[in-house]
């Protein structure tokens, strides 16, 4: 009888079904307990190279993420694509006493990914390594950046490929919209053109050519390293000194760059006939990476389009249909860099997704509920706590303030930067920042179906047609 | 950044090894059952204020009735519009209010339904979860159904016919899988399929598959046990014991004879895609599957790409993937050609270096070697993300029944790939017949 027994017992043991609780009753919240985004700290090699770090024991890894002020901005104006050319061949050219093959293999063997991350301001190369290994990769990275080879024959191979990339670039509606978007708010400032390139410039690219952008650009004063993880500072700046060791270039970081001028409100569309889906960017200029409305700009991108209770998401895609998405950006830069609300959205409901998208932008100057402001306060103070759980993203945190000079404690000087911002201050910085009489809208889309009722929306005063890069076509 | 509670006990990119020194990362767990059924694990990290609730159900597109593809799918997207307690909007409103935010998936096998936020959401979490798995159906009504039919025919749009090379994923699963089989149809369904979707087969389904009893919830964060069992208890326990759902276990697919698929698309640069049947995520094979296509495709000293891309200057780009389902995975290798090459030729050269790999120049010790190391170093990084790191317990109980295998699994299964066990495997994979389906432009894109 032990079994019955048992069973009795654990019968009896068995609490009650417990009660149902009241789902009427919306739990109250405790308080937070504050949070302070950790500081690294920083230091500099004899050659000036910076070096943050911030140190983490516990996982025996390290995110390295090095950050070069040579981005597509300094394209010279015959050659877009020149900076990105040079990113992709700091690997793909061989480096030191490696062929291009043998340096993929050396980094294989240690596991490592090298990702190259190219941009209007800066090239960004970023691996994650075994801490054991940490010194062998900085040699590695060393080599791409201090003792890059760019031989001709390399050239020759990653220069097909990168006209391969740049065709399919131009086959993607999403990526389209961004790059004509730009090309029609910037016109021939550097922003203006995708940092690709395009198959002319890049066909016409010469090897010399990509070692004088090399030589003009990357040196030890230019670039800055953040390490976070199993790593300590001064262990850090020492690996970093010996891997980057005897790199004699005299390249400066590059004069700022010239401020971009405002453009005249316009409407663009590209054809892409038979598209079941229009891609729409509606935005203009927005700020500087360093301009002290940060902590408003990410509040306001966020109530606009920035997570799913997002004024544009609500209104596009769960109040009408129109889409599976709808988001607006401040992507900052040197320079003020593009301000833009975008989403992909059904052909027929082209017209009306932009009505709205401009309805919702109209709606940000007018003062903000103060629930809404909370919110979007902490969304934007959770997603900074967030990015320091992955080292990566931490990683990015740190190099972000390296390349625009931002002081190292910045993130945990946020918290208060966001608390501060109250209905009237967030109106003011709104009606500053956000200026929805002076539009650029880009529509990337099949013209015979959209262009009728985009005449007939009371912004649209006239239609430009340009192509897949952005060319006006008569 | 404090104590981070993953520890690597032994160094990733250890040559082969026996079980006793495996890679292990330590995630401690606690998991129990609710008298109702309901698979409860807490995994405690203390490193940032913020919490994770994970909440699985065992529902996927293999378990839709014919005629309503894509209805798992739909259902997901339903689970957020609304109920008499919270209504529509209100899920969202409530979380994103106080800094938390959420987002669903679904796949052939799975619905997963993820919450993060500032650790003081908890107890909200919880309470918004029952409640939707409580009430939900009394709240649905057609206009619910037909605004989330068409954020989906949106998101298929988005996805797949306006994405370049997109419906190549409609392709696959149809010609991989037999008419009959679970995995035939694609998980985001068709269009006609999305219009038949009624109230009534959300209620049905929402009955039949949205019980305690088919669940298993992940709390993952800065959270004490004892409070948070207290909040299981208090949101979840009260919830009646309802059957345990019948789910489509199909048997793995062996293909008789190879199958074709093909369609024109407004891209510049022809693609051909190769698809096998592979083994089940986590049976035997599934590891070295992953090794297997970090060889072929992993970084810019695989195979592939050293042979396509840099030595014959045929490809663009290449891609290799083991695409892990509980009844039977994909192996898949993806071929962009340069221009000027065509699908004909991608397909050609992709056979002679598998040709090459089953015959006379198998997977080496250093392949493997590197692969491994990539392989294992992704995997890792996965369980940096706080959400990654309760979607990946929550895996872990859906094929186990047991989070702790993470421990010795998540990088130790790769520990035992042998360079032989590469080389059988493939074998036994890349050796049956397969689909193959080119992209060609349609010269309509300049």
């Amino acid at each position: 009888m032990k079994r019955a027994l048992v069973m009795a017992l654990s019968l009896a043991a068995l609490p009650a079904l417990a009660a149902k609780p009241d789902l009427t009753k919306q739990p109250e919240l405790t308080p937070l307990a504050s949070w302070k985004a950790p500081v690294p700290t920083s230091s500099m090699t004899a050659a000036g190279t910076r070096v943050a770090v911030l140190t983490e024991h516990s996982l025996p890894i390290v995110h390295v993420l090095m950050t070069v002020p040579a981005g597509s901005a300094w394209d010279p104006v015959d050659r877009p694509g020149l900076a990105a050319a040079v990113a992709m061949m700091l690997q793909d050219g061989g480096a030191g006493k490696r062929t291009a093959p043998e340096v993929a293999q050396a980094f294989a063997d240690l596991g490592i990914e090298v990702e190259e991350h190219v941009d209007s301001d800066e090239v960004q190369l970023e691996l994650t390594v075994l801490a054991r290994n940490l010194d062998r990769a900085l040699t590695l990275l060393g080599d791409l950046v201090a003792r890059p080879r760019f031989e001709a024959t390399e050239w020759t191979r990653a220069r097909a490929r990168r006209l391969d990339e740049i065709r399919r670039r131009m086959d993607e509606p999403r990526h389209i919209v961004e790059d004509v978007f730009d090309r029609v708010l910037y016109g021939d400032h550097p922003y203006g053109h995708s940092f690709l390139g395009t198959l002319p410039s890049i066909n016409a690219m010469t090897v010399e050519e990509l070692r004088s952008f090399y030589a003009a650009h990357y040196g030890p004063r230019a670039v800055a390293i953040a390490l976070v993880g199993d790593v300590e500072q001064a262990a850090a700046t020492q690996a970093v000194a010996r891997a980057l060791d005897g790199w004699k270039s005299t390249a400066q970081p590059p004069a700022p760059l010239p401020a971009p001028k405002v453009t005249p409100a316009r409407v663009v569309i590209v054809d892409r006939p038979g598209a079941p889906q229009s891609q729409i960017r509606v935005g203009h200029l927005g700020r500087e990476r360093r301009s002290p409305d940060f902590a408003v700009m990410s509040l306001l991108e966020t109530v606009l389009g920035g997570s799913f209770t997002s004024r544009l998401n609500q209104n596009l895609r769960e109040k009408h249909g129109y889409t599976y998405g709808a988001r607006a950006n401040f992507d900052l830069h040197q320079v003020a860099g593009p301000f833009w609300c975008g989403a992909g959205v059904r052909t027929d409901a082209t017209g009306p997704a932009l009505k709205e998208t401009i309805l919702e932008l109209q709606g940000m100057l007018a003062p903000m509920p103060p629930e809404e402001l909370g919110k979007g306060r902490s969304l934007v103070l959770q997603s900074v706590v967030e990015s320091f759980a992955d080292g990566n993203r931490a990683a990015s945190y740190i190099a972000d303030l390296l390349a625009f000079g931002l002081p190292l404690d910045y993130w945990s000087r946020l918290p208060a930067q966001l608390a501060a911002l109250d209905v009237p201050s967030v109106t003011k910085a709104a009606g500053k920042l956000l200026t929805p009489n002076n539009l650029t809208i880009v529509v990337v889309g099949d013209r015979k179906a959209i262009e009728p009722e985009m005449r007939l929306l009371p912004f649209v005063k006239s239609i430009e047609f340009r192509d897949v890069e952005g060319k006006l076509l008569k | 950044m404090r104590a981070l509670t993953i520890l690597l006990l032994v160094a990733v990119a250890s040559p082969a090894a026996s079980a006793a020194e495996r890679t292990r990362v330590s995630v401690p767990v606690e998991r129990y059952v609710l008298p109702n059924g309901l698979v409860v694990i807490l995994h405690e990290d203390h490193r940032l204020p913020t919490v994770v609730v994970d909440l699985l159900f065992h529902v996927g597109s293999k378990d839709e009735k014919s005629g309503r593809s894509g209805f798992a799918h739909l259902f997901e997207h339903l689970m957020f519009m609304g109920t008499k307690n919270v209504p529509n909007g209100s899920f969202d409103t409530i979380m994103e209010g106080a800094g938390g935010q959420n987002n669903a998936s679904t796949s052939e096998d799975l619905t997963n339904y993820f919450d993060m936020g500032p650790a003081n959401l908890l107890e909200t979490f919880m309470w918004l979860e029952a409640d939707r798995l409580s009430t939900l159906p009394d709240a649905m009504t057609k206009a619910k159904v037909d605004l989330q039919r068409d954020v989906v025919k949106n998101e298929r749009r988005q996805g797949i016919e306006n994405r370049p090379y997109g419906r190549v994923e409609l392709e696959i699963p149809d010609k991989l899988y037999p008419a009959t089989h679970p995995y035939h149809h694609p998980v985001i369904g068709s269009h006609e399929d999305l219009n038949a979707a009624s109230v009534e087969d959300v209620k049905s389904f929402f009955r039949q598959f949205y019980v305690p009893s088919n669940a298993s919830l992940v709390v993952s964060g800065d959270f004490a046990s004892a409070e948070a069992k207290k909040l299981v208890e208090k949101y979840f326990a009260w919830m009646p014991k309802k059957p345990v759902p019948p789910h489509a276990a199909p048997k793995p697919v062996v293909m008789a004879r190879p199958a074709r698929g093909g369609f024109k698309d407004a891209v510049q640069l022809p693609r051909v895609v190769l698809a096998w049947h592979s083994p089940p995520g986590f049976s035997a094979g599934d590891a070295e599957s992953e090794v297997l296509a970090a060889v072929l495709g992993g970084g810019k000293s695989s195979r592939l790409y050293q042979a396509l891309v840099y030595d014959r200057k045929l490809a663009e780009s290449v891609q290799v993937e083991q695409r892990p389902t509980r009844y039977g995975s994909q192996f898949v290798i993806e071929v962009t050609a340069q221009s000027g090459h065509t699908a004909a030729e991608l397909e050609q050269a992709a056979d002679e270096e598998v040709a090459k790999l089953l015959g006379a120049a198998p997977a080496s010790d250093a392949e493997v070697e590197r692969a491994r190391a990539y392989v294992q170093t992704h995997s890792l990084r996965a369980l940096e993300s706080p959400v990654l790191m309760a979607v990946t317990i929550n895996q872990y109980e859906y094929y186990f029944g047991d989070p702790k295998k993470m421990e010795t699994l998540q990088l130790g299964r790769f520990d035992e790939v042998t360079t032989a066990s590469v080389g059988t495997w493939a074998k036994k994979i890349l050796g049956t017949p397969r689909v193959t389906i080119t992209v060609e432009p349609d010269g309509g894109a300049k």
